[in-house]
């Protein structure tokens, strides 16, 4: 009896010893982690299921200003700008699944009120039943990178303005020589009249260029009228004429492929941009020559049948790398360094579709190669609501730009 | 002064060919640079103007064939873009110097520009404003 006592008791002993050991490795575990989370560099904390922090690291502290002791037991929402809440809802819905964050961007608010751009990581905290009883969150201070990401784009800009420059330079400084020599020649030959004729003629037309080319390049032109009958044949004729130069010193032969007049409800103005960029671009793809070829004829779309017409402009040019082709209509991007804002194609596509139309290519850089846009325009212009649409995306790029 | 003018631009190289022959030179304008090479070998320029960023042959390949041509010839560049600073300091590179306009020039200026050197003796540098200079 004693003797299995005294086994009994041992036993214990040993099972005591073990748990301690257990228990003691744990708590060594528990501290080790509890240091690598106090020495980390990103902020730690974590909250429980109601969005009350539970824990909060010494980069916490730093990067919020908040002490432990001060925001422990305090809701999370302490530190999300009140337009923000609802992401903690879209948090806490995910954590309660039980499915993770990973690299979410948004903005905090420190106690002195200043806001940081902060990646978050957020995993589910479990109990030992593995039931979700809150969340811990890594929050990385990415305001750094975020203040680079806006110079790089301060920059790129102030690279397209510069490239814009240098475009609005070389296709006015000729037409304006031209015009110097050619008032030259008309007071030079004052008493010819019909010379002088002659003179003040080409003087009007290189004007005219200039004129164009202000509207053009200067302008990003928006107008603001509303929609009118215009015919797209008209307006690529007067492209045509304006860019006669071009093509004649380039020896570019012109086709044209005229199935409809055309005529559509449009905003003039915009249309013309559209069609001039289009036409411009199959120009300087072909510097040594070549043909281009513009064709109007009527169509709809494929859905609802809505007529409209497509205007089609081919060149026999470099063609586009199949690599830029999926940032063709990407703003800043040109194929162009030297002459290219980058802009033409993203403007065109803009206007497009504000007129309920789209835009599409094909483009070979092989044997065949050349390149054909294609726009369809509907019949009856833009809607109020394309408009709005328009308005409001342009609203939501100049809150994000 | 026997002289050749070259400009992708017809109407530019024309007008200029024609005031300068008003003045009494001999002018004669082309819109590509390798005609106006063989015409060069066979005229033997006292002055070429160019343009600097032309399709096919550039003003700078059209300037350096030409000097070789004729090394007595003097070269005066014009150019409205801001790609020939790129080419002219490329030729500077290479050891070829020439004297540079900047478009828009009044045509005055120009002419100013070539009395003033052919009074000063052939083959200096024209003075140009700083203005007109890139």
């Amino acid at each position: 009896m004693r003797q299995e006592a005294d086994a009994r008791v041992r036993d214990n002993e040993k099972r005591l010893q073990r748990s301690e050991a257990e228990l003691r490795n744990a708590l060594i575990a528990a501290q080790q982690l509890a240091a690598i989370v106090e020495s980390s560099d990103d902020a730690i904390a974590s909250k429980d299921l109601n969005g009350i922090v539970t824990s909060w690291n010494r980069s916490a502290e730093r990067l919020f200003g908040y002490t432990a002791a001060e925001i422990i037991g305090k809701p999370i929402t302490t530190i999300i700008p009140p337009e923000l809440y609802v992401d903690e809802d879209m948090i806490l819905g995910k954590i309660r699944k039980g499915e993770k964050i990973d690299h979410f961007e948004t903005v905090r608010v420190t106690k002195s009120g200043e806001r940081v751009d902060v990646s978050l990581s957020i995993s589910p905290v479990r109990d030992e039943q593995g039931r979700i009883i809150g969340a811990a969150k890594v929050v990385r201070d990415i305001t750094e990178n975020k203040k680079i990401e806006r110079a790089l784009r301060t920059t790129e800009k102030l690279a397209a303005a510069g490239r814009l420059a240098a475009t609005v330079a070389h296709e006015i400084n000729n037409p304006l020589e031209a015009v110097h020599n050619l008032v030259f020649l008309a007071r030079r030959d004052v008493t010819n009249s019909e010379k002088v004729a002659q003179y003040l003629e080409m003087a009007q037309r290189e004007l005219d260029r200039v004129s164009h080319i202000a509207r053009q390049t200067l302008g990003f032109y928006r107008d603001t009228s509303a929609p009118t009958k215009i015919s797209l044949v008209k307006t690529l004729e007067d492209l045509l004429f304006l860019y006669e130069k071009r093509l004649e010193v380039r020896g570019i032969r012109v086709t044209r492929q005229y199935k409809d007049e055309g005529e559509i409800m449009a905003l003039a103005g915009e249309v013309r941009q559209a069609l001039s960029n289009l036409i411009s671009n199959a120009i300087d793809a072909m510097p040594t020559g070549g043909s281009l070829c513009v064709r109007v004829s009527k169509s709809h779309t494929w859905g609802d049948h809505k007529p409209g017409v497509r205007v089609t402009v081919l060149d026999t040019g470099s063609g586009i790398p199949a690599q830029a082709q999926k940032k063709l209509f990407e703003p800043f991007f040109t194929t162009k360094a030297d002459v290219g804002t980058g802009l033409g194609l993203w403007i065109t596509k803009n206007i497009v579709e504000k007129h309920g139309g789209n835009i599409r290519f094909v483009s070979g850089t092989g044997l065949q190669h050349g390149t054909a846009f294609s726009i369809f325009l509907p019949s009856s212009g833009p809607s109020e609501a394309v408009e709005e649409k328009g308005r409001a995306e342009d609203f939501r790029r100049a809150k994000a730009g | 002064m026997k002289i050749i003018v070259v400009d992708d631009e017809p109407i530019i190289a024309d007008t200029l060919a024609n005031i300068l022959n008003g003045e009494g030179h001999n002018a004669l304008a082309f819109s590509r640079g390798e005609p106006a090479i063989r015409l060069a070998e066979v005229m033997q320029p006292d002055l070429l103007v160019t343009d600097v960023v032309m399709p096919e042959m550039d003003g700078i390949e059209t300037a350096k064939a030409i000097r070789k041509l004729v090394p007595g010839c003097r070269i005066i560049l014009f150019s409205g873009q801001a790609q020939s600073i790129d080419l002219v300091s490329k030729a500077r590179a290479e050891g070829y110097f020439f004297e540079v306009l900047a478009k828009p020039v009044n045509p005055e200026l120009l002419l100013e520009a070539i009395n003033r050197t052919q009074k000063d003796g052939a083959g200096s540098a024209a003075r140009l404003t700083p203005d007109q200079q890139f």
